[in-house]
């Protein structure tokens, strides 16, 4: 189902006091809606309106709204003009145009004054949304409501459509594999293949308890498929564990480098500059050194039967000079026929081919084989020769591979060296703070490795205890055939099992096939936006869903993008996601183009509406970001009812937003 | 060419016991990711290589059955063939035994066989450094005096 | 372009092309399905585990 926001009205939401509506009309071509407002304004509070409408979350990470005990959701000027025993209701309500019909979308908050005086607040909100059903409009509140919302779009993947610009510039930059691999999950809708798994786990657990126990064998084998299965729970368990502390350790690190790198201590900051710009290059040259390994070896399991089998194929060729030198005519009679004489034993002369005639022509039989192999030879020959000029190369070609290697290997050990140097000026620097970042991070670092090790370790303890549970299982279906009791229950253990299977091997090829889809979507938008030809030739995500840019010489670059390629890069996921999940929901993008130059401010506003055509563009823009290249760009695609600003009171307590006619 | 070696067989065969190391899978020493010095080639390139050490090593065994006739011969270079036919025609100093090749890929078989084996052994001994120690072999090898 | 609603049929049709055995399609199917009939309810375990129990009975009867 396709749909559009017709309305949003706000009622003593936050910043925003009173009701505020703006109106949309949507148009095809002209998709564009836009809202101007400083930062601060209450442009974020706007996209967090429209999450908390429709799921009760405000996804914008303000300082303010961050902690539970900043600001409250209900307007404050509101509040405080509250009487005793008075209440309020801070309300959002939005308007959906669908090609079914009209939808409304309401979320209210109560609070209020109480007769003590004191400020009270509902815990939760309610959520009311009236949506056509068979031609007549139908109420839904309570409990089942926010299924309806999740039919629209699902609150998993709300963070694909409505995109803090801010967050989307650092999507690649901060993202794990892991963030990748969830984000593809969550499109995929795996959800209910990984339920089904469960649940059929629990069924084939039940089965196994329910079988008579009628030999000690079968009861030994079932005893041990349990233990090794709850070994297998606890380890994924623990994997899990040690998954979500790397993660956690991986996000502080990128603060404390973070944190280093914008220090007020210019020596500190430009310090963890020339680091972060070091780490960049020896990821470069361990690239280059692996490369260049891999081409010396490669060219050493090439050369080397040749060398190991000089003397035979030396020897070969001189048999070959020689036959040739002594010249071998083209056979005037066929072996076959000499073959033939040979075996009647009589010549066609009539003489019998005995004693010294028979050895003759057995000589010539041999000499016109000979002849025939000719042609081979003088292709071996040729070959051979080729081999000889390849291994009078070798010397020279190992050496030379061998001396790129050992440049880029002392390349890196400078770096390497230089990082170290780095470390410990910082480590020694006079203020105690910086030299407990810098500790922190070194370790940070050990206990990242350290956790891949163990994962590593975990992993493979998995993979034997699947080994052990397939043979058991075995094990367990011979011993149940031996007793025809258990027949049926062998059956239905059997038909499980085979399911379980089944469905884990689905899992696998459906993930598979939307990372390639993902990938080529990725692509295809990234070309797209990024419009000028640029230095990159591609983007891949493989199968352990690392991220990689690929740069025309080969480097993964995507650590050394500049600020307008990451959003690019974002808003090109993005868009391979939302294309993927197949909603067709309206897009709103937060400060989009904050802190992005000049040239690709140009290509995403030529490009994005044209982009995203058909679909419903809201992007929520300081006046900074609106200059006067933009507002060229972007105007085509916008209609001036879709046109608001936000504008603030002198005290810069409350907001109001209205229609804005450019001036 | 086809015409080339009429008499070649259609696969070089191993034992079953080495189908693990010929099999390009993760982990393997073919794979391309492997740190082996084998990394993204193919099952011709280690036939020939062990083929090659089996017979510098002057070693050689029958297959042990099961056997698994995999290296595809067609996908092998014309220099992978003749160094591969050099060893029969060097042994039996006569270029006669190019009538029948099919026999002589047997043997090279049974000397890829031993030499599968010895190469197992040194990788484990150097394991990252067999780059290394090859080199200097395939040099020695070259300064001797013919 | 997928639908929404009708992600299954990606499922489905992998599992179609990756299974030849009638009855495990029938059950995963079947599993599928009351996964999204279930979908946000809270449905309590032993319920689950006695449909699913119920569902495999169905799937080897309908075989005979």
């Amino acid at each position: 189902m396709k749909y559009a926001i017709s309305s949003i009205s706000i009622t003593n939401y936050r910043q925003y006091s009173g009701t505020q509506v703006l109106d949309f009309k949507i148009d095809k071509t002209k998709n564009l809606s836009l809202i101007l407002g400083k930062n601060g304004a209450g442009k974020s509070n706007l996209l967090n309106a429209i999450t908390w409408c429709l799921y009760g979350i405000e996804i914008h990470k303000s300082k303010d709204n961050y902690n539970s005990g900043g600001m409250p959701i209900i307007n404050t000027s509101a509040l405080k003009k509250l009487k005793i025993n008075q209440s309020i209701t801070a309300e959002v309500i939005i308007h959906l145009k669908t090609d079914i019909g009209p939808w409304t979308i309401k979320r209210t908050l109560e609070g209020g004054k109480s007769g003590l005086g004191e400020l009270y607040f509902n815990e939760t909100s309610e959520l009311t949304v009236i949506h056509p059903v068979y031609g007549q409009d139908k109420i839904n509140t309570g409990e089942e409501t926010q299924i309806l919302i999740n039919n629209l779009l699902p609150e998993a993947l709300k963070n694909f459509f409505f995109i803090d610009g801010e967050q989307l510039r650092e999507f690649f930059k901060v993202s794990t594999p892991d963030n990748i691999s969830k984000a593809i999950d969550i499109v995929s809708q795996l959800e209910l293949v990984y339920k089904a798994a469960d649940h059929l786990s629990k069924v084939e657990t039940n089965l196994r308890k329910s079988v008579k126990n009628t030999t000690p064998q079968l009861k030994s084998v079932q005893d041990n498929i349990e233990k090794i299965q709850n070994k297998v729970v606890d380890l994924k368990s623990t994997i899990k564990q040690v998954e979500k502390q790397k993660e956690k350790d991986q996000e502080e690190i990128i603060r404390v480098k973070e944190f280093l790198k914008t220090h007020n201590s210019s020596v500190i900051s430009t310090l963890e500059s020339e680091r972060q710009s070091l780490e960049i290059d020896i990821n470069k040259l361990n690239d280059q050194v692996w490369r260049k390994e891999y081409q010396r070896n490669s060219y050493l399991v090439e050369i080397a039967p040749f060398i190991y089998l000089k003397k035979e194929i030396e020897q070969t060729y001189k048999i070959m000079e020689e036959k040739v030198e002594k010249g071998e005519l083209p056979p005037r009679i066929k072996e076959t026929f000499i073959k033939e004489l040979l075996e009647k034993g009589r010549c066609i002369c009539g003489n019998e081919l005995v004693g010294e005639a028979k050895k003759i022509l057995e000589d010539y039989s041999k000499k016109v084989i000979l002849s025939e192999l000719s042609e081979i030879s003088i292709v071996g020959k040729t070959t051979i020769e080729e081999i000889f000029s390849s291994i009078k190369e070798f010397p020279e070609k190992i050496d030379g591979l061998n001396e790129e290697i050992e440049e880029f290997k002392g390349q890196l050990e400078k770096k390497e060296l230089r990082i170290e140097h780095i470390s410990n000026e910082i480590k020694e620097y006079n203020v105690a703070e910086i030299r407990r970042y810098e500790e922190r991070r070194d370790e940070l670092n050990r206990l990242i490795a350290k956790n891949e090790q163990v994962l590593l370790l975990y992993k493979s303890d998995l993979n034997t205890y699947d080994i052990k549970l397939k043979e058991l299982r075995g094990e367990e279906e011979r011993e149940l055939s031996k007793d025809k009791k258990n027949n049926t229950l062998k059956e239905k253990l059997t038909l499980v099992q085979s399911s379980l299977k089944v469905l884990v091997n689905t899992e696998k090829i459906i993930k598979t096939k939307i990372r390639k889809q993902v990938e080529k979507s990725l692509n295809e938008n990234f070309k797209t936006l990024i419009r000028k030809k640029t230095a990159f030739s591609s983007i891949s995500i493989d199968d352990k869903y690392d991220v990689k840019v690929h740069h025309i010489d080969g480097y993964n670059v995507i650590n050394d993008l500049s600020a307008g390629e990451y959003l690019i890069l974002g808003l090109s996921f993005m868009s391979a996601l939302m294309t993927i999940s197949g909603f067709q929901a309206p897009v709103i993008i937060d400060t989009p183009l904050g802190k992005i130059d000049d040239e690709h401010r140009e290509y995403i506003t030529t490009e994005l509406p044209k982009f995203l055509t058909g679909t419903q563009l809201m992007l929520l823009v300081t006046p900074t970001e609106y200059d006067k290249n933009v507002k060229a760009n972007l105007d085509r695609y916008l209609l001036k009812e879709n046109f608001y600003r936000i504008t603030e009171n002198k005290d810069q307590t409350e907001s109001t937003v209205g229609r804005y006619d450019g001036n | 060419m086809a015409t080339n070696h009429p008499t070649e067989p259609r696969d070089a065969a191993y034992t079953k016991d080495h189908l693990e190391i010929y099999t390009d899978k993760k982990g393997g020493w073919l794979h391309k990711e492997a740190k082996s010095i084998f990394a993204g080639k193919f099952q011709k390139d280690l036939f020939i290589f062990a083929m090659a050490v089996g017979k510098h090593r002057d070693k050689k065994s029958p297959l042990k059955p099961p056997k698994q006739g995999n290296v595809r011969v067609d996908a092998m270079t014309e220099k992978q063939k003749w160094a591969l036919l050099s060893i029969e025609i060097s042994e039996t100093k006569n270029l006669l035994c190019l009538k029948d090749e099919s026999l002589i890929y047997t043997k090279a078989e049974e000397y890829a066989h031993e030499g599968l084996n010895i190469l197992i052994s040194r990788i484990e001994k150097y394991g990252n450094n067999y780059p290394k120690e090859l080199e200097v072999e395939l040099k020695e090898i070259l300064a001797e005096k013919t | 372009m997928i639908e929404g609603s009708e992600f299954n049929k990606l499922i489905l049709e992998t599992i179609d092309e990756n299974c030849d055995d009638p009855d495990i399609k029938n059950l995963i199917q079947k599993s599928l399905q009351y996964e999204l009939d279930i979908w946000n309810r809270q449905v309590r375990s032993p319920e689950i585990e006695d449909e699913y129990a119920q569902m495999v009975d169905d799937v080897l009867k309908g075989r005979k």
